[in-house]
C-alpha cells in the first residue's frame, strides 16, 4: 500500500479529484504545483521496486522503477512543476484536470511495467492532451483538436492491435525489446512513430500546439513526444531504420522552421527536430548513443519547455503570435527574454548551456560509429536551429524595429518559474554529472573536451555570420506552409464529403433497386398508407422492400449453404 | 431453492404483465413501487440462479413435471443466467427510467397513469419473453416466446411520439419475417428428426442424412434469428427502432433485445447444430457478415448527425462484433462474445437513457445541443464519457476487455477472417473514438451559448436530466467500470459450462 | 559592420584556428567527419550549410509551399 503513494502519478490523479470536487473556488489552482512537488519528492527520495495488480485476470505492474523510466519519470514531474507554476495565474480547473490527467498519465506511462499498463496510461495521455488543446477555446483550437484526434486515434488503434498480437501470440506481459520480424513490431513501431512525430507523421504537433494556450503548449511540448522516446528506448534500441528517419527528421523540422511566422509552430517544428536527434541515437543502439538520446530527451524538455514560456510570454504580453506582427518589445520584458536567450542557448548546443552536454553525446556516438552522413546532417540541423531558435525567432519577436506594440506586465509566477527553467539549464550545463549520474546506460562521456567545445564554437559563429548576412532575406512575412497535414486536411477531407456524398444519392438508388427486385408482397402497408394511417408513399414502398429483402436473402442463403455443403460432401 | 427459481424467473414477470395494467387502473405510486419491485425479485431470481448454477452446477427444470423430450424444459447454466441476469438488470433500470414518462421521447409530457401502466406492463411481458428464450430448452417453446417479446417491444416501440407508430410497423414486418423463417426452419427439423427438444434434437441429428433439407432448416433458423440479431445486412429495422422508441424502452431494447437473439443463435448453432455441416458453413459466413456489419455501423454512425441515431449503428457495429465471436466458437471467441454483450449492453443503455433525456429537454438531438452540458451536469456527463470510452476501448472500462478477448481470438483464429475480424475490431475503435469524441467535445468543452438558438432565451438552463433517467445512467456506468475491473467469473465458469455443453454434444456425435 | 566589430571577430576566428590546430597536435581524439580534423573547419562548414538552408528554405520551398493564411478556412 505505502508503494501507491509512492508512485509520482498517485499524487498527480489525487489532485485532479481535489481540483474536481473544488472546480467552482479554486481557478489557478495551486493545487498543481504542490502534487506536482509531491510527485518530485516521491521521485526524488528514489523509489524502486514494483507495484502489481491483477484486474480482470490481466497482471498489471503499475510501477516498475529501473535506471531509464525514473530519468523520464522526473523530467516529467519537474516539467510540470514549472508548467503548473506558469500557468497559476491563468489556468482555470478544467486546464488544470487536464494537465494535471496528463503529466500523471505521461509519468504513468514511464513507470508501466507491462503492455497492458502502458496502454492504459499512453491512451489517457493521448486524450489528456488533447483535452489541453482544446482547452484554448478557440474554433481553431477546436478543429486543430479534431485534427489532432484523427491522427492520435490512428496511433492508438495501431498500438492496440500491436499489443494485442504480441500478447496473442504468447509475447512477454512485460515491456521489453520487441523482435523484429513480426506484426507487432511494426504495429507498435508505428504508433511510437506517429507520437515521436517521425514525419510525414509529424504534422499532427505543429498543427496543434500552436493552437493551445500559453500554458497548455508548455505542457504539450514536454510529454507526448519524450514519452515516444521513452518507447522507442524501451522498445526498440538499435533500429537500424531509426538512424536515417531520425537525421532525416532533424533537418526537416529546422528547414520547415525557417519559413514558419507563428512563433510556437516555428518551436514546435525544433521539437521534431531535437526528437529527431533521439530517434537516430535510438537507433545507433550503442550505450553511448543510448545515453545520449535519454539525457537529450531531459535536457530537451527542459530547454523546449522554457522556449515555449518565453514565446507564451510575448503571446501574454501582446496577445500577439506572429513574429511579422511582433518587435520591439524587449525592453519592457527583460527577464522573460535573457530567460529565452538560456533556453535558445541551450537548444543550439552552447557550451555551458544542457542543450551541449547532450547533443554533442548523440553526434560523437554518431562518429564512434563512423556515421559520416548522419553526423553531417546531425550538424547541419544544429546549424539551423541556431539561425531559427537563437537568432531569428528574438531578433524579429524581442528585438528589431518598434512597431508601437503594447506590451503588459508579465506575473510574478510566470517570471519565477521561466527563472527556475532558465536556472537548470544552466545548472546542469555548468555541472554534468548531475545529469551523467542518472543515465541508464554504461558509457562514459566526457562534454567538455577543446574538440567539441572549439567546434561548437565556430559553428555558431558561422551561423551568426550567415544571419547578419542574410537578415533581409529571412523577414519573416504573413501566411502559413503546407505540411503533410495537407494531405488529411484537403484530399482526405474532400474524399470524405465525396464518399458521403455518394452514399446519400446511392443509398435510395440501392433501396428502389431493391424494392424493384421484390414483387408486391405487402398490400397490407399500401392500403395503410392511403388511408393516411402512415404516411407517404415512400414508406409503404419500403415496408415492401424491407420484408422483400428478407425474404430474398434467405433464400439465397439456403442456396448458397446448400451449394457449399454439396460441393465439400463432393470434396 | 434449485425447484422454485426457475419457475418464478419466468412466470413473474408473465403475472405482473397481466396486474400491473389493472393495478394502475387503480392508483399511480403504488404501481411503480410495485413493478419495481417485480423487476427487483426478478433480477433476484436471475441472480440466485446465477450463483446457484455457478455453486452447484446447470439446473435442469422440467415445466409442470413432465420430464423432456416430451415436455418442456428449461436450461440454467452459467451461460443462460449470465444472459439472465443482464435482462433482468436492464429491466430494473429501465423500470426506474419508466417514471421519467414511459411513453417519451420528445419535447411532450408524460403520459396517463392508465397508459404508463399499459407500457409497464409491456416492459414486464418484454422482459418475461427474453427470460424464456434465454432458458427455454424447447425450440418451438423459443419460437413462443420471441413472439412474446417481439409483441411486447412493438407496442413499447409504437408508443412513442411522432414516427413511432411507423418505426413499430417496419420492425413488426421484419420480426414477423425472421420469426416466420425460424419457425419454417424448427419445422423442417422437426420433420426431420421428430422431435423439439435441444439436447434430443443434437443426440439425433448426427444420424439424419445431410440433404437440402437439413440445410434449409439450419439456415432459415440462422436467418431467422439474425434478423433479430440485426446482422448486416439484415440491420435495417434497427436504426429507425432504436431512435423512435420512448427513452426508458429504447435504453432497454437497445441494451438487450439483439443480444438475447444473438445468445439463441450461440445456443442453436454453436451447440445445438453445431455438428451439421450446413451449421459450420452459417458460422463462417456469420464472421464475414460481422465483419462487414462492424465496419459499416461504423462508418454510418461516423455519418450521424443526430446523437441516438449515431448509437443505432453503433449497435449495428457491435452486433457484428457479438456475431464474429459466436462464428469462431473458440473458448475466447464466446467469452469475448459474451463479454461485449454485457459490456455493450451496460455501456449503450446508459448511453440511450442519457442521449434520450438530453433529447427530451434539450429540443433536439444534433451534437451541438450537447453544447455547454459538461458545466450544466458534470457528473451525468462523466457517467455517459465512463460509457462512451467503454464503446470506444479504452481500459478500465468493460469495452476494452472485450475488444481484447476478441482480438485474441482473432489471431488464435488466423487465416483471412481471422485478419479480417482482426482489422475490423481495431477499425471500430478507430470510428468509435470520431463518433463519441465528437459528442463528448461539444459536451465539456464548447460553449452553450454555441448552441443554435439557445442564445436568445434569458431563463437559466434548467437541470439536463431528470432524477429518473440520470440514476440508471451513473448507476450503469458505474457498473460499466466495476465489470471491466472485476470480470472473473467469465472466465471462472460461464465459460467452462458452455465448453462442456458444447464437449457432451461433440461425444454424442458418432 | 564597423571596422572594431570586423576585428573582433578576426580575432576571435584567429583564436578559434589557433584552437582548432593545438587540439589537433595534442592528438585528442577524433572521431568526427573530415570536417572536424581541418583547421577552421566547422567555420566553414558552418557557413556553407546556413547558407544552403537559408537558400533552400527561403528561395525553393517558401515558393512551393507558402499560401495565405486562410487557405484551409472553410476545409476542416
Amino acid at each position: 500500500m505505502s508503494a501507491l503513494f509512492l508512485h509520482p502519478a498517485f499524487w498527480l490523479f489525487a489532485g485532479v479529484l481535489v481540483v474536481f470536487a473544488n472546480r467552482r473556488r479554486m481557478p489557478g489552482v495551486p493545487v498543481g504545483v504542490i502534487v506536482a512537488l509531491g510527485a518530485l519528492l516521491a521521485l526524488v527520495r528514489g523509489v524502486e521496486g514494483t507495484l502489481e495488480t491483477t484486474v480482470a485476470g490481466f497482471r498489471l505492474v503499475w510501477f516498475h522503477a529501473d535506471r531509464l523510466s525514473l530519468l523520464f519519470a522526473l523530467v516529467f514531474a519537474i516539467v510540470a512543476l514549472l508548467g503548473f507554476l506558469y500557468g497559476s495565474h491563468r489556468m482555470r480547473a478544467g486546464e488544470t484536470v487536464a494537465a494535471l490527467l496528463y503529466a500523471g498519465s505521461a509519468i504513468a506511462t514511464a513507470l508501466a511495467g507491462d503492455w497492458i499498463t502502458f496502454f492504459v496510461f499512453w491512451e489517457a495521455m493521448a486524450l489528456s492532451s488533447l483535452a489541453l488543446i482544446w482547452q484554448g477555446g478557440t474554433a481553431g483550437a477546436r478543429r486543430a483538436g479534431m485534427r489532432y484526434l484523427l491522427v492520435h486515434a490512428t496511433g492508438g488503434a495501431l498500438l492496440f492491435a500491436g499489443i494485442a498480437l504480441h500478447l496473442a501470440g504468447g509475447g512477454e506481459t512485460s515491456l521489453g525489446a520487441l523482435a523484429s520480424d513480426a506484426p507487432p513490431f511494426w504495429l507498435i513501431l508505428g504508433a511510437v512513430a506517429i507520437n515521436a512525430a517521425i514525419p510525414p507523421l509529424h504534422a499532427w504537433l505543429t498543427d496543434a500546439y500552436p493552437e493551445a494556450s500559453t500554458s497548455g503548449s508548455v505542457f504539450l511540448s514536454a510529454f507526448t513526444t519524450k514519452t515516444a522516446v521513452y518507447a522507442l528506448l524501451r522498445l526498440f534500441p538499435g533500429t537500424e531504420i531509426l538512424v536515417p528517419l531520425g537525421a532525416a527528421m532533424a533537418l526537416y523540422g529546422v528547414v520547415f522552421a525557417v519559413i514558419e511566422n507563428d512563433i510556437r509552430r516555428l518551436l514546435g517544428y525544433h521539437i521534431v527536430s531535437q526528437v529527431g536527434y533521439m530517434v537516430a541515437a535510438v537507433g545507433i543502439g550503442t550505450p553511448l548513443a543510448l545515453n545520449g538520446a535519454a539525457s537529450h530527451a531531459f535536457s530537451h524538455i527542459l530547454y523546449k519547455a522554457l522556449l515555449f514560456m518565453g514565446a507564451g510570454a510575448a503571446i501574454e504580453a501582446t496577445g500577439l503570435r506572429r513574429l511579422s506582427d511582433l518587435g520591439g518589445i524587449s525592453r519592457q520584458m527583460r527577464f522573460a527574454v535573457a530567460m529565452y536567450a538560456v533556453g535558445a542557448l541551450s537548444i543550439s548546443g552552447a557550451p555551458l548551456f544542457n542543450g551541449f552536454i547532450s547533443k554533442s553525446m548523440i553526434v560523437s556516438a554518431a562518429g564512434e560509429e563512423h556515421l559520416l552522413w548522419t553526423e553531417l546532417l546531425l550538424v547541419l540541423a544544429a546549424v539551423g536551429t541556431f539561425l531559427s531558435v537563437g537568432l531569428k525567432l528574438p531578433w524579429f519577436a524581442f528585438f528589431g524595429e518598434r512597431r508601437g506594440v503594447a506590451v503588459r506586465p508579465l506575473p510574478t509566477n510566470l517570471l519565477a518559474a521561466m527563472g527556475i527553467g532558465g536556472g537548470l539549464c544552466l545548472l546542469y550545463g555548468l555541472f554534468p554529472h548531475l545529469l551523467y549520474s542518472r543515465l541508464p546506460y554504461l558509457a562514459t562521456y566526457a562534454p567538455y573536451t577543446l574538440d567539441h567545445v572549439v567546434s561548437t564554437a565556430q559553428l555558431l559563429l558561422a551561423t551568426g555570420f550567415v544571419f547578419y548576412l542574410a537578415r533581409k532575406t529571412l523577414t519573416p512575412s504573413p501566411g502559413l506552409a503546407l505540411d503533410t497535414d495537407w494531405l488529411y486536411r484537403i484530399p482526405l477531407a474532400r474524399a470524405v464529403a465525396a464518399v458521403t456524398g455518394a452514399l446519400g444519392t446511392v443509398g435510395p438508388v440501392v433501396s428502389t433497386l431493391r424494392g424493384e427486385a421484390v414483387t408486391r408482397l405487402d398490400t397490407a402497408a399500401r392500403r395503410l398508407a392511403a388511408s393516411g394511417a402512415l404516411p407517404r408513399r415512400r414508406e409503404s414502398f419500403a415496408f415492401r422492400a424491407s420484408i422483400g429483402w428478407t425474404v430474398l436473402f434467405a433464400a439465397v442463403a439456403v442456396v448458397i449453404t446448400w451449394i457449399v455443403v454439396w460441393l465439400r460432401n463432393l470434396g | 431453492m434449485r425447484d422454485v427459481l426457475p419457475g418464478l424467473l419466468v412466470a413473474l414477470p408473465l403475472l405482473g404483465a397481466a396486474l400491473i395494467p389493472l393495478l394502475a387502473a387503480l392508483s399511480r405510486r403504488p404501481t411503480r413501487a410495485a413493478a419495481l419491485a417485480l423487476h427487483a425479485a426478478i433480477l433476484a431470481a436471475a441472480l440466485g440462479l446465477f450463483g446457484s448454477a455457478a455453486a452447484d452446477g446447470p439446473i435442469r427444470y422440467a415445466v409442470g413435471g413432465w420430464p423432456g423430450p416430451w415436455g418442456i424444459e428449461l436450461w440454467f447454466d452459467g451461460l443462460s443466467t449470465l444472459i439472465a441476469v443482464l435482462v433482468a438488470g436492464m429491466a430494473c433500470f429501465a423500470s426506474f427510467a419508466q417514471t421519467f414518462g414511459a411513453d417519451r421521447n420528445g419535447a411532450a409530457p408524460a403520459s396517463t397513469p392508465l397508459r404508463e401502466g399499459l407500457l409497464r406492463g409491456a416492459l414486464l411481458l418484454l422482459v418475461g419473453g427474453l427470460l424464456g428464450i434465454v432458458a427455454t430448452r424447447d425450440v418451438f417453446n423459443l419460437f413462443v416466446f420471441l413472439e412474446i417479446s417481439s409483441l411486447a417491444a412493438y407496442t413499447l416501440v409504437a408508443s412513442g411520439e411522432g414516427r413511432g407508430a411507423v418505426a413499430a410497423f417496419r420492425y413488426l414486418l421484419a420480426g414477423t419475417a425472421a420469426g416466420s423463417l425460424y419457425l419454417f426452419g424448427v419445422g423442417f427439423l422437426y420433420a426431420l428428426t421428430g422431435t423439439l427438444n435441444m439436447d434430443d434434437l443434437a443426440a439425433r441429428l448426427p444420424s439424419v442424412e445431410a440433404d437440402a433439407a437439413l440445410t434449409v432448416a439450419v439456415v432459415l433458423i440462422a436467418v431467422g434469428l439474425s434478423i433479430k440479431a440485426a446482422l448486416f445486412p439484415l440491420h435495417g429495422w434497427l436504426p429507425d427502432t432504436y431512435v423512435y422508441t420512448p427513452t426508458p424502452a429504447a435504453g432497454f431494447i437497445a441494451a438487450v433485445m439483439a443480444k438475447v437473439s444473438a445468445y439463441a443463435l450461440l445456443r442453436l448453432l454453436g451447440e445445438v447444430l453445431a455438428g451439421t455441416e450446413a451449421g459450420a458453413v452459417v458460422l463462417e459466413v456469420m464472421i464475414w457478415l460481422g465483419v462487414a456489419g462492424v465496419v459499416a455501423g461504423g462508418a454510418l454512425a461516423v455519418a450521424q448527425r443526430a446523437v441516438t441515431r449515431m448509437l443505432a449503428w453503433s449497435s449495428i457495429s457491435a452486433m457484428g462484433m457479438i456475431l464474429i465471436g459466436v462464428g469462431m466458437g473458440s473458448a475466447l471467441a464466446i467469452t469475448g462474445a459474451l463479454f461485449h454483450m454485457a459490456a455493450h449492453a451496460l455501456a449503450k443503455g446508459c448511453l440511450f437513457f442519457g442521449a434520450g433525456g438530453i433529447r427530451s429537454f434539450e429540443d433536439g438531438d444534433e451534437v451541438g445541443r450537447w453544447a455547454g452540458l459538461g458545466s450544466r451536469a458534470p457528473w451525468t456527463l462523466a457517467a455517459l464519457t465512463v460509457a462512451a470510452l467503454s464503446m470506444i476501448g479504452i481500459p478500465p472500462t468493460a469495452g476494452f476487455f472485450s475488444k481484447y478477448y476478441l482480438l485474441s481470438a482473432s489471431v488464435e483464429a488466423g487465416g483471412p477472417a481471422g485478419i479480417a475480424a482482426f482489422a475490423a475490431i481495431i477499425l471500430s475503435s478507430l470510428l468509435a473514438t470520431v463518433y463519441f469524441l465528437r459528442v463528448l467535445e461539444a459536451a465539456w468543452f464548447r460553449a452553450p451559448a454555441e448552441a443554435p438558438d439557445r442564445a436568445a432565451s434569458a431563463e437559466p438552463p434548467g437541470p439536463v436530466l431528470p432524477l429518473p433517467l440520470a440514476a440508471p445512467v451513473v448507476g450503469l456506468a458505474v457498473l460499466v467500470l466495476l465489470t471491466g475491473i472485476f470480470a472473473h467469473p467469465f472466465e471462472r465458469h460461464v465459460l467452462p459450462d458452455w465448453e462442456s455443453g458444447a464437449a457432451r454434444i461433440a461425444a454424442e456425435a458418432p | 559592420m564597423s571596422r572594431r566589430t570586423a576585428a573582433g571577430l578576426g580575432i576571435v576566428i584567429a583564436a578559434l584556428a589557433a584552437l582548432d590546430v593545438l587540439g589537433f597536435l595534442s592528438g585528442s581524439e577524433h572521431h568526427g567527419g573530415f570536417w572536424n580534423s581541418v583547421p577552421l573547419g566547422d567555420l566553414a562548414l558552418g557557413v556553407l550549410g546556413a547558407g544552403v538552408l537559408v537558400w533552400f528554405a527561403k528561395r525553393i520551398l517558401k515558393r512551393l509551399l507558402s499560401r495565405p493564411e486562410s487557405y484551409y478556412d472553410g476545409a476542416n
